[in-house]
Order: structure tokens, then sequence, then C-alpha cells
């Protein structure tokens, strides 16, 4: 494995809060370049218009992401085609914060907005894990009797993503808390059930929508553009 | 009117433009960004035969709405709803004095909403009780994320924009179109956010509220909100071309709307000139939930409700004999009055 590669390799855990899909997956990494060990991204997004508070968290989130890699300093990311390319692209590179580089703009910070999402996350994280539970026979009555250890055991796919959205939160991941919460940790009464799963599962249509519709966008304005690892001189 | 398995569908297109997007009428880059995105959405969502040039696509004239969306599309009554965006065009997006000629060389099928901003503060209110008193208006098209000068957007909840719905039931302007979209204000929050309509909803209960695009990229938000607020619906534009690009994904939206909102609520829209209504309706007219599919299967009453009943109540458009549903609606008027 070469260092583009591997870049790239730990992009695909970076997240588009939107969609809840990596996004390498996504396809708005154009192509991550190495030279001399400066490494050097750039990304593509459906529109020009992008919202620039999800755009700074992802491309934040792709520089910290790559940093672990080759180590701080060593990366510098871009975004093609944007309205707010060039203060997005410096001020997540000298890590002046949101507030900095919007200041008439922003009234605070990203982290409630990333919190809030992040909440979302989980709860449609969770409906599929129940789902995956009521297809190895688990009664959809009994999902609020579960504790974490019980579904730990049965092991559905998604529960390693499930679980460390639990633990990001903080909502607890302990063996014996309840399997079945609110976005706000609280454990979901056999009462709310119905209405929680509904919800979440709308959530998870929304999040889906959202998928497509970036698809079909970025499909539309960079045709055919794969990503491209360029690993530059070989020293 | 479009007919199918020899029954009569009256259809209202809820949701068309006429537009001036040309490079010519661009103020800016900002201008040139929004045509390319519809141009991109166009080609994203539409069947390869219905894609056009982007020549043909930046600048609509008067003769291609009568065309694509009467003559060609089946459609009984359509409402502009204009997207005005004066920041990123010399003359604005929407092109209004054509919109105006429209309505009035063809009586009875063209509606045009107008559109305010509480920006625009006194001045824009005595405005909009001016062009009240020069022609009927029934509707509005409000973009709470447009531009205008250094702000990015403002909310429905403001104070000022409080006046300017008070002044439009005032007026009987009972139709207020929401556009959620995209803005940089306030940059940390939310842009897309529909809570707002929550609130006003509630606080003005002699107005219909209509969400457009279904709320996307919120549809989770909005499903909730127009469940607490009845007088909240869901406009279908963007959401409608789902029904070709991805089948299966268009059945999860309307499996959610009809659970959510209910076959009342949901009102048929194409979006035009992005994309043309005769394939929305012909397609939607095709649909229905696959095999083993948890939602309950669609009616036909269930779809003339939403390709044009439930407009037709709203915009009070009289609904004619011998169409699917449209008995009931008389029956429903007359309870209503």
């Amino acid at each position: 494995m070469s260092t583009a590669s591997d870049v790239l390799a730990a992009l695909e855990e970076v997240h588009d809060p939107e969609v809840d899909r990596s996004v390498t997956d996504m396809g708005f990494i154009r192509s991550v370049t190495e030279d001399g060990g400066a490494v050097r991204i750039v990304m593509q997004l459906p529109t020009y218009f992008c919202a620039p508070n999800f755009t700074w968290l992802m491309v934040d989130d792709v520089r910290q992401a790559a940093e672990r890699v080759v180590g701080k300093g060593a990366v510098s990311v871009s975004v093609e085609d944007h309205f707010e390319s060039e203060r997005i692209q410096s001020g997540v590179q000298s890590r002046g914060g949101f507030m900095t580089a919007f200041p008439s703009e922003a009234e605070g910070n990203l982290e409630d907005l990333r919190d809030h999402f992040r909440r979302k996350t989980l709860l449609i994280r969770q409906e599929q894990v129940c789902r995956q539970l009521e297809e190895v026979g688990v009664d959809a009555e009994s999902l609020v009797d579960l504790v974490l250890g019980d579904v730990i055991r049965l092991d559905p796919p998604a529960l390693g993503k499930y679980l460390t959205t639990r633990e990001e939160l903080g909502v607890g991941s302990r063996h014996d808390d309840p399997f079945l919460i609110a976005a706000d940790g609280r454990p979901v009464g056999p009462e709310q059930v119905r209405a929680h799963r509904r919800s979440a599962r709308v959530m998870a249509v929304s999040f889906e929508g959202n998928g497509h519709l970036c698809k079909a966008l970025l499909a539309e304005r960079y045709p055919a553009q794969l990503t491209t690892v360029d690993e530059g001189e070989v020293a | 009117m479009i007919t199918r398995d020899g029954k009569n569908y009256f259809i209202v297109d809820g949701h068309i433009h006429i537009w001036d997007g040309s490079d010519e009428n661009c103020l800016n880059d900002y201008g040139k960004g929004w045509t390319q995105c519809f141009f991109d959405y166009h080609n994203g969502l539409s069947p390869e035969e219905e894609k056009w040039s982007k020549e043909r696509f930046a600048k609509i004239e008067k003769a291609d709405v009568v065309k694509d969306v009467l003559d060609n599309g089946g459609v009984d009554v359509a409402i502009f709803n204009p997207t005005v965006l004066s920041a990123f065009y010399k003359t604005g997006f929407r092109r209004e004095k054509e919109a105006l000629e429209l309505v009035e060389e063809n009586p009875g099928r063209f509606i045009l909403n107008t559109s305010w901003d509480p920006r625009f503060g006194e001045e824009g209110l005595e405005l909009l009780e001016k062009e009240a008193s020069e022609r009927k208006i029934q509707g509005v098209k409000l973009y709470t994320a447009e531009w205008q000068g250094d702000s990015r957007g403002y909310s429905l909840t403001d104070p000022m924009a409080y006046r300017y719905l008070e002044k439009s039931q005032e007026l009987g302007i009972k139709n207020i179109h929401i556009h959620k979209g995209p803005t940089v204000w306030p940059l940390d929050r939310d842009a897309f956010d529909v809570h707002d309509v929550d609130h006003v909803a509630t606080d003005f209960q002699d107005l219909n509220f209509i969400v457009e695009h279904i709320g996307l990229p919120r549809l989770e938000d909005f499903c909730w909100i127009a469940t607490q607020e009845r007088n909240v619906y869901a406009g279908m534009a963007v959401a409608m071309p789902f029904v070709h690009a991805k089948p299966r994904y268009f059945e999860q939206i309307m499996g959610e709307l009809l659970y959510w909102l209910g076959e009342d609520k949901i009102c048929f829209g194409s979006d035009y000139a992005i994309w043309t209504p005769r394939w929305l309706v012909e397609r939607f007219l095709d649909f229905q939930f696959s095999e083993g599919s948890e939602y309950d299967a669609i009616t036909d009453d269930q779809k003339a409700k939403v390709l044009g009943l439930n407009a037709a109540r709203l915009y009070d458009i009289e609904v004619p004999e011998g169409v699917v549903g449209g008995a009931e609606v008389d029956a429903l008027v007359e309870v209503v009055a």
C-alpha cells in the first residue's frame, strides 16, 4: 500500500452527515495526490450551492482523517466549483474555525449541527438493526425489553456502525444498557415504539432521497469522473 | 385531462415556471451556477427521450409552455410559482410579463402566483396590496433562502414575515408555497430546516402551507409537521421524477406520504421546465406498489386526488363532471361552503 491509497482508504470512514454514506462512496473525492510527503485531496460536490456548513464539516473531517495517516500539516483539501471554495479551503487549512471564516454569517460553531445529524443517524442505524433482528425471528414487541448485550449476542450486520454511533454520542454502550433508545438516549417505552420506529423509517427515506439526488446531480456535473490516486514521484 | 383505461383524470400542475436562465441574463456566476444546477436536475432524473439541449432549457418561451404543459402535457390548469432571484439574473429568473400574458391568453388554464419578501419591509407590503388590487392573487411562492444584499435568507417566524402573512390572509392570498433551498445564512444552523413552517401554520389557520419538494432534504421533519398541522400540504415537484429514475425509492416516498399526510394533502407538480408533465403523469398512473410491499395498494381515486383534485380544492378550481373522483370533491366543497 502506498500513502495516497492509505489516505483514500481512511476517507472511507468520513461520512456525509445528510446521507450517512462515506464521501468516497458518494463520489465526493475527485483525487488524492501524494508528492514528496505532502498529500493533496480534491473534492467535488453535486452542486455549486451545496450548503457551506455541511461542506465545511466534510472538508474538515477529510483533512483530519488524512492527517491521521500522514501527520499534521501535510494535507491540503480543496473543493472544486463551489461558490465558497476559497473561504472553506483556507478556513479549514488554517484551522481558524468556522466562525473565523464566516464572521458575519455564522453565530456559533458547527458542533450542534453535527450532533443533531449524528442523532438522526443513530435512529436510522438503530432501525436497521431492528429490522435485521426481526428477520432472525426477534418479536417486534420484545424489542423494548432487549439490552445491548442481547443484540450483541445476535450480532446483526448493521450492529458495528450502530455501536460506533452510540459510543460517539455517549448515549450508553454497556451490555446492560437498553437497546431501543430515543435521539436523546432515553429508553423507548412500549407505547412509544410504533411512533418511534415510523419516525426512524421516514428519516431513513429522507436520507436515502438526499443520497439519490446527490448522486444523480454529481453524475451530471462530473460524468465518468472516477477517483484518481496519484502517487507522484516515489522517493 | 388525461385518459387512462377509459377513465378521465383532471390534472392540475401545481408547480411550473417560465424562466430566462440564459447566459445573457446572468448577472454573475451564481446565476450560471443556478441554471446549471437546474439543468443537472433535468438530465439526472429524466428518461433519455425527454432530455433537452442546454440551449432549449436555458430560456423558456410562451409557446413552449403552451405546447409542453397544455397541448402535449394534458394539464387542465397549471400554477406558476415564480422564482425571482434578482441577485443572480438581470431581469430575474422568472419571466413575469410572459407569465401574465399566458394567463390572459389562455383563460382558466393558468394561475400566476406572486412572491413577497419580508426584507422589502413596508414598501413591499404596499406593493403586494397594489398587485392584489390589480389582479386576483390566490397564492404566493416564498423562497426563504433567497439572497438579498448582505442577507442570505430569512425565517418565516421573523416579525416582518408575520406582517406579510397577515397581509396575505387579509388579501385572500391563502396558498403559501414554500421552498427550502441553498443558503449560507445562518451558516451554523440547518438552512433546510422546515420548523418555521410549523409555527406559522399554527398561527395562520386560514392559510394553506404547501411545502415544495416534500420538504427534501428534510422529509422526516416535514412529515412530522404535516401530521401535526391540518393546513400543511406536500408539493410533489422534484419528488415526481423518481417514479422513473428510482421506482423502488418512489414507492417509499409515496408510502410514507400517504401514511403521514394522507391522500388529501399531496399535490402533483412537474416543476416544468425542469421536467415536462406528460410523462410524469403517465408514469404515475402506471405506478403501483410492488408485490409484497408493506404499503397498501394505491387506488385510482387516490391518484386522481394527487394529480388534480387536491390542488383544485386549494385553488377553488371547478372540476368537470366525468372525471375520477370528481363527484366527491363537489360534495366536499358543499360541506365546506
